[in-house]
């Protein structure tokens, strides 16, 4: 008789939900939108990038598997999707503060390339979006690139560690294999970024956060984190050049993307704190309000050591909400957040309300700055919020 | 090193005699609608009759509990594309397809959902076999179970699904936080009961969102599972014995998240009864390795001088006294006798003013029952809160564990030890302050936390080495 694994079944129906469900959440929450106000070039790519293309012919992600290093750095491209996401806090010499997010998805519409004459001819479509909010003056500058992965326009090479769309990148220079160097450049008319970055902390595979169950790593997706890169180099406001440097997060993920609406909201917390500390959390609820909200936190130390909490330690409640004026969608974008037992107390202010990163699947990705106490001493902080928009109650549910 | 206060000698028979005294032929007391009851024999109660054959059916296929998560998305989970596992002959339709604890049920609304039955805690494995009415030692109530709920809204459909959804998850809601441990193992099922107790009104049974009464602690005492196959013996149900007078009712009350009036719980109780005549028939399961039957026979011997005054004789002609033992006399962890006697006035009162306590009389009694011991081989860990691991360090209380867990990969099975009787276990250095995340925390049985103290139950001390062997391997006849 097989025992193993027995226990995997022998559950009674509260905790035998697979949290593959929670994937539609999380996955949304890092597909970047480019509904931003440039206008996409092909719109039938973006109507693509919300169809449902099924799984077929595609690796699934069906179970936890460790991190390879440096190979996970690089591209995923038998994985239906793919998607690196980075932001951070920038400062000039002169003081002046820009907090940037930047994100870049790939999106394979089919498992292998049929053969075809035309150089054009592409099987996956690639989606970026640069999103720059300075301290010194008010609004969100932005900038998007939609393109297909033909004639070298875009693509992700697993080989290279490299993904670029059109003038944008992101490749891996060297390095240790937990401790990268990455360097990052996205050029163009809008703000534009070139930045080294170095690892100042080892990946962290996001199932080892314990956020929502272990389960999550095996649901669909697979994550990583580098919740700390020094930065330096150079950013371009209106054709004039600074150098700058900070502190840069990467997520970088893949497996199935389902862009599809549910009624599970998901909210997700990034913050870069102080004292060499990173808190990570998600917040599971229904879309309408109702019920019970289910966060769970995880704190990485200074030397890389994971602290997870769960519900019931965990205090966490909106105190703003938004109304976009684009589509109507409700945002909760201001926090407060508190662990007790490790005596943590944040408040999460937006640098800016409008920051709708998508107005189809209905996502607000927003730069935020924490500001509070931890073991009775002031901290701060600054990091990203998404959020998925509240919707009210629908006949039935 | 702790001081111990002993009488002299020949003060304890007398003050053992003055309380028998006082125990004789005196029923539960009654004040203000609440009973209690002296610790000492529990008197038979009558019970309904009920067919035996019908009730395993009615127990495998019919659902108690009338809320769960639609057919439809279950479907959808997983869960239902990997194998159901092990399953109880006599499951019929789609229940025959589905794993052991969960049932289907079609409910008013036309809407199929899949439910949680009686098996999750009462039904465990033993050498590789599902065994009926086995307590689940491993059961992991740590886990949220709000995690799984609110994110299977995703896989509803609107409508009638929807709503059925919602019933569930928000009855769930209410409740998770009365049924989480911090332990894997032990159960929380009677702070789930009176949780649920308080959200209704005992007359019409309708459920309340905000609680009527105050509800119990959130932090569940531990409890381990007690066999089914001792109901026939016992006269009274639960630990303390308050479960007085007619069974089923008891039975039912622990499954009522979603009967949400007196029609519903009434309907429930017409064929409960079966289940419950199905219990009372219930016999363990036969030790399934080797046993020295000469050794087996001293044990018996040593049996007879040291346990049979307050857990029966076995054999031909069994006995059973069916006593409550005093907290003074046993000394195990009194925290769930004490509370349950102290502090749950308005879980009795309400129990007495409802449906469900109709043919009842819950006189909780400060002590604990001592149970019969057929099958005991199968039933660890040991004492009410499942805080000692192996009968042989329940017979020598110098080598039970202050801090242990199951010596196991993950959610494999430990093995069992034919020595010491129990699941392999680890000793530990430290208990759950030292754990370093909450997955060792919550496998770590720390006995220092309140309720989880494995002390009491010294009758085994004085044994010999050789004695106390003899009588394991008798207990393994049982």
């Amino acid at each position: 008789m097989k025992l193993r694994g027995l226990d995997a079944i022998m559950k009674p129906l509260f905790v035998l939900l697979g949290l593959s469900v929670l994937l539609a959440g999380l996955a949304s929450l890092w597909t970047p939108g480019p509904r931003g106000p440039e206008s996409t070039p092909e719109p039938s790519l973006n109507a693509l990038l919300y169809s449902d293309l099924g799984a077929d012919g595609f690796v699934e992600v069906v179970e936890d598997r460790p991190s390879r290093f440096p190979a996970d750095h690089g591209a995923h491209p038998e994985y239906r999707g793919e998607l690196w996401t980075l932001f951070g806090q920038l400062t000039d010499a002169s003081g002046g503060r820009y907090d940037f997010q930047l994100g870049i998805t790939r999106l394979a519409l089919a498992a292998e390339s049929p053969p075809r004459a035309s150089a054009w001819a592409a099987n996956a479509v690639y989606r970026g979006r640069l999103t720059l909010i300075r301290a010194d003056a008010p609004g969100v500058q932005s900038a998007a690139r939609l393109t297909r992965a033909a004639a070298g326009l875009a693509g992700a090479d697993a080989q290279l560690r490299s993904v670029w769309i059109e003038d944008w990148s992101l490749s891996l220079s060297d390095g240790e294999p937990d401790r990268p160097r990455m360097r990052l450049v996205a050029g163009g008319e809008g703000p534009a970024l070139s930045l080294d970055l170095v690892a100042g902390k080892s990946p962290v595979a996001f199932a080892d956060l314990g956020l929502l169950g272990r389960d999550i790593g095996a649901s669909g997706l697979h994550a990583y984190l580098l919740p700390r890169m020094a930065a330096a180099g150079t950013l371009t406001l209106d054709g004039e050049p600074r150098s700058v440097e900070g502190q840069v997060w990467l997520d970088h993920a893949w497996g199935m993307l389902p862009t599809g609406r549910s009624r599970v909201g998901l909210n997700r917390f990034a913050i870069q704190l102080d004292r060499d500390r990173e808190l990570v959390c998600l917040q599971l609820r229904r879309e309408d309000g109702t019920g019970t909200p289910i966060p769970a936190c995880a704190l990485i130390l200074a030397d890389g050591q994971v602290q997870s909490f769960r519900r019931r330690e965990i205090r966490l409640e909106a105190v703003e909400h938004w109304l976009s004026p684009r589509s109507g969608a409700r945002y909760p974008v201001a926090w407060r957040l508190s662990i007790p037992i490790l005596e943590l107390e944040l408040e999460l202010i937006p640098l800016a309300r409008n920051q709708e990163a998508d107005d189809r699947v209905r996502l607000w990705s927003g730069a935020v700055q924490a500001e509070g106490r931890l073991g009775g001493e002031a901290i701060a902080g600054h990091g990203r919020i998404d959020t998925t928009a509240e919707v009210p109650a629908r006949s039935g549910i | 090193m702790a001081f111990e206060i002993r009488y002299p000698s020949i003060q304890v028979p007398l003050i053992l005699l003055t309380l028998s005294l006082l125990g004789c032929d005196r029923g539960p007391t009654e004040k203000d609608g609440v009973y209690k009851a002296e610790v000492g024999e529990i008197p038979a109660y009558p019970q309904r009759p009920g067919d035996p054959d019908r009730g395993y059916d009615a127990l495998l296929n019919r659902s108690v509990v009338t809320c769960g998560l639609p057919y439809n998305a279950y479907l959808k989970t997983r869960e239902a594309a990997q194998d159901a596992g092990p399953q109880f002959p006599g499951r019929t339709g789609r229940n025959a397809g589905l794993p052991y604890m969960l049932t289907s049920h079609v409910a008013a609304s036309g809407v199929e959902i899949v439910t949680s039955n009686c098996l999750a805690c009462h039904a465990s494995t033993f050498n590789g076999e599902l065994v009926m009415g086995l307590g689940n030692a491993f059961l992991d109530l740590t886990i949220d179970p709000l995690i799984g709920i609110e994110a299977s809204a995703a896989l509803v459909e609107d409508g009638p699904e929807a709503t059925q959804w919602r019933r569930w998850a928000d009855r769930i809601g209410a409740i998770a936080d009365y049924m989480m441990t911090d332990t894997v193992g032990v159960n929380s099922a009677n702070n789930l009961t009176l949780a649920l107790m308080a959200h209704r009104d005992p007359e019409t049974l309708a459920w309340s969102d905000t609680p009527l009464i105050e509800p119990p602690p959130q932090a569940p005492l531990p409890v381990s599972v007690p066999p089914w196959w001792n109901m026939g013996k016992k006269h009274a149900m639960f630990y303390n014995g308050e479960g007085r007078g007619d069974h089923v009712r008891y039975m039912i009350l622990a499954s009522t998240t979603c009967t949400d009036s007196v029609e519903e719980a009434a309907e429930i109780d017409a064929w409960f009864v079966d289940v419950r005549a199905y219990l009372a028939s219930l016999q363990p399961p036969d030790y399934p390795f080797a046993i020295d039957r000469a050794l087996a026979e001293r044990g018996g011997a040593v049996f007879e001088k040291t346990c049979k005054e307050c857990h029966g004789t076995y054999g031909e002609e069994p006995t059973y006294p069916n006593r409550v033992i005093a907290l003074g006399k046993v000394e195990t962890d009194p925290e769930l006798a004490r509370k349950g006697f102290s502090d749950a006035d308005r879980f009795l009162k309400w129990f007495g003013s409802s449906f469900y306590g109709e043919l009842s009389q819950a006189a909780p009694a400060l002590g604990y029952v001592a149970p019969p011991l057929d099958g005991v081989w199968a039933t660890a860990p040991y004492l009410h809160n499942g805080s000692v691991p192996t009968l042989a360090a329940l017979l020598d209380s110098r080598s039970r564990p202050t801090f242990w867990r199951f010596d196991r990969e993950g959610d494999a099975r430990p093995a069992y030890d034919e020595v010491g009787l129990g699941w392999t276990y680890r000793t530990l250095d430290n208990g759950k302050a030292g754990a370093m995340s909450w997955e060792e925390r919550n496998h770590i049985y720390d006995t220092g936390l309140p309720g989880y103290g494995n002390r009491g139950h010294t009758f085994g001390d004085d044994l010999t080495e050789s004695e106390r062997l003899a009588l394991l391997e008798y207990l393994k006849t049982l």
